[in-house]
């Protein structure tokens, strides 16, 4: 699998200096996910970054949503070769969508050329409430979802936190549900597999704290499913010895619908201490949905716009219930925010 | 680590309420106020260490209001908290509510907390007034405007009638379930009796689902405001400052503060910080923004701080002509610097 990896990664960057052409050749742009409701005012960034071997002078301009009053206008910005930079744009006036889909155009000027990338940017936010595990959405309404389609299936991801509790939601619509022991403990079962952590290093190694989380359906559970997790440290991240743990702490429910899975789950804050949820403050988070018998691994970070580096193989734990397949997915360190209720 | 806050605040109570009662004592028919804290699990406990070490703090000067901010989760608990409170100051001079966190020159406090600022003294009348229904529970800006514009601007106007001839005061202590920027149009209603002279502060309550809770007269209140109207002659003076990462927020703290104290133009009795929580979430260290606020005026003064969902004070933005006029925003801290008269 390794070599396979290694070998998309060098394809990938192979075919970004292919496809560019004037200024987009000399840099890379993303726009970060918004961290709290565009209607509250957040400052955002764009991330820029200079992939070649000589220094970059320019223009980035960002059009926002129609109506929507964003400063500054525009930065002019340097950059050394291999730098990469944050622009700082403040929404001083902004509309929410209830799809959770903005589009942002961005413009780079410099070095003679020129080029506009656009982008459709969510809202990457976990509001305060806290929802009855009961595999019914219903007290999901206050979440901000985020949807995205892979092999024509959709996916929708909604988050919350309380006081004690990191909780989850997952729509994933798929032929059919293979619980855990259907396939016998292989990866051909159905699953969520979720990284969260800090936004920041608590440690001494310098290196946030990492958790990881897998949701699947179980016919030896009361209430559809069970979890698993297991702690990543960072230096050993590919060691196969971090064992997996039952994580009897969580509280899980799988329920199919049609054919919508439901997977709905609340995570102790006691089990990650470094996560100090709290209105406004930032995390990483990473989602993949395993759809063993129909669109293989789905991945959260195909609708965030990432950069080749974000998709370093290894960086999530060996489960060996998941078919990595062979593109690395996206490494589940996905700015996010929490944010108070949306009302 | 909230052990080690504890303990630190419980420490740090006691040379407080020993400055605050000599400080009364020569400060008679003056204008007193203090303030005191504790964190707790138990929310009765915090309550009740926090009034009475603000008792304490108060020395001789009778008590004529207290202002409490309260962060603990679910609404037992907010009972639980305010009852404490009461049950060492008695019923009738206390309303306050759920914010994200709190300051004093004792620490910052953000999980199980309770602040208290007490204000009394012989020169010094507190008048305070409850709207039990602002009618904005579950509208929108986007799609109710029309219809939050009407109802907070009608219960803003039936709060500030409640509260008399404001002619005398000095400043209005504002808190309402009404979150930036729904905030601006309580205020409207508001100033639309009290007038735009009147200096007013205050913030919006917590409005994490659930946890909007506002306090007054022993019971709990949602899509409520409450109003104290302090009537002295005590000088009053008002900055806001508005900032959306972390070194704007340290930094805008400091100018804020020190600007706050230069148009007072005399050194501050009490410094009060009704401060966004949107702030707080952009700090990478709590503890800075107080460390800067306290680098403008000092760590004797009064100071109590508040993290709210909205802000009243003046707006920092540019297109506000009229930068000491109050207004209701966000990402704000809005201080207002009191002296004696």
């Amino acid at each position: 699998m390794r070599l396979f990896t290694v070998l998309y990664l060098f394809a990938t960057a192979l075919m970004i200096r292919a496809a560019d052409s004037g200024a987009d050749q000399l840099i890379h742009v993303r726009a970060e996910n918004f961290l709290v409701s565009p209607s509250t005012g957040p400052v955002t960034h764009i991330a820029v970054r200079n992939s070649q071997t000589t220094a970059f002078k320019g223009t980035l301009r960002a059009q926002f949503p129609n109506g929507w009053k964003v400063t500054p206008a525009q930065h002019e910005f340097e950059l050394q070769p291999g730098e990469m930079k944050r622009l700082a744009f403040t929404v001083e006036s902004g509309t929410d969508n209830s799809a959770n889909r903005y589009p942002v155009t961005v413009t780079v000027e410099g070095n003679g050329g020129k080029t506009e990338i656009s982008q459709t940017v969510v809202c990457a936010s976990t509001p305060y409430f806290k929802p009855v595990i009961d595999g019914d959405l219903a007290d999901w309404n206050d979440a901000i979802p985020i949807a995205f389609t892979t092999g024509g299936r959709q996916t929708v991801v909604r988050t919350y936190w309380s006081k004690k509790l990191f909780c989850l939601a997952v729509e994933v619509e798929e032929e059919a549900l293979t619980c855990l022991e259907a396939a016998a403990g292989g990866s051909g079962m159905d699953a969520v597999l979720v990284a969260v952590g800090p936004a920041e290093a608590s440690s001494p190694d310098g290196k946030p704290a990492r958790y990881e989380f897998l949701a699947v359906s179980s016919t030896a559970s009361a209430t559809g499913g069970i979890c698993l997790m297991r702690k990543s440290v960072p230096q050993a991240d590919t060691a196969a010895s971090i064992q997996a743990e039952n994580c009897t702490e969580a509280k899980i429910a799988v329920k199919r619908v049609g054919r919508i899975t439901f997977y709905e789950l609340s995570i102790p804050l006691s089990l990650m201490p470094e996560l100090r949820p709290d209105a406004g403050r930032e995390y990483r988070f990473g989602l993949l949905v395993q759809d063993a018998d129909g669109t293989g691994l789905r991945d959260l970070g195909d609708v965030m716009n990432l950069w080749p580096e974000h998709r370093r193989p290894h960086v999530w734990g060996n489960w060996p219930q998941i078919n990595w397949g062979s593109k690395p997915p996206a490494d589940g360190s996905i700015e996010f925010g929490f944010c108070s209720s949306i009302h | 680590m909230q052990n080690w806050i504890q303990r630190t605040i419980g420490l740090t109570i006691l040379p407080l309420a020993l400055y605050g009662a000599a400080y009364a004592q020569a400060s008679a028919g003056a204008v007193v106020m203090r303030t005191a804290q504790a964190a707790n699990e138990n929310p009765f406990a915090a309550g009740k260490t926090a009034a009475q070490a603000l008792k304490t703090a108060m020395g001789a000067a009778e008590i004529k209001g207290v202002f409490y901010a309260e962060c603990f989760e679910d609404k037992a608990n907010k009972e639980a908290v305010l009852k404490g409170i009461e049950s060492v100051l008695g019923a009738g001079k206390v309303a306050g509510g759920a914010v994200y966190g709190s300051y004093t020159q004792g620490g910052v406090l953000t999980e199980d907390a309770v602040a208290l600022l007490g204000i009394g003294g012989e020169g010094v009348s507190v008048t305070m007034a409850l709207e039990e229904t602002l009618g904005a529970a579950g509208l929108t800006i986007e799609k109710d405007k029309d219809k939050l514009t009407q109802a907070l601007g009608t219960a803003g106007n039936r709060l500030a009638k409640k509260l008399g001839n404001t002619g005398d005061a000095s400043l209005l202590i504002l808190l309402g379930d009404a979150h930036s920027p729904k905030n601006q149009l309580l205020l409207d209603g508001v100033q639309a009796v009290v007038g735009k002279k009147l200096p007013i502060t205050g913030g919006s309550l917590n409005k994490n689902s659930g946890q909007n809770w506002l306090g007054f007269n022993g019971k709990l209140y949602t899509d409520a405001a409450v109003a104290m109207l302090v009537r002295s002659k005590s000088k009053v003076a008002q900055t806001g400052r508005k900032a959306k990462e972390n070194d704007l927020v340290i930094s805008t703290a400091k100018e804020g503060a020190t600007e706050a104290i230069r148009k007072l133009g005399t050194a501050p009795d009490t410094l009060l910080a009704f401060d966004c929580a949107g702030r707080k979430g952009k700090l990478k260290n709590i503890a800075d923004e107080l460390a800067a606020i306290q680098s403008a005026v000092g760590k004797t003064t009064t100071l109590f701080g508040c993290y709210c969902a909205g802000e009243f004070g003046p707006a920092d933005t540019g297109d506000v002509a009229n930068k000491t006029t109050v207004y209701g925003r966000g990402w704000h801290v809005m201080f207002s610097a009191l002296a004696q008269p």
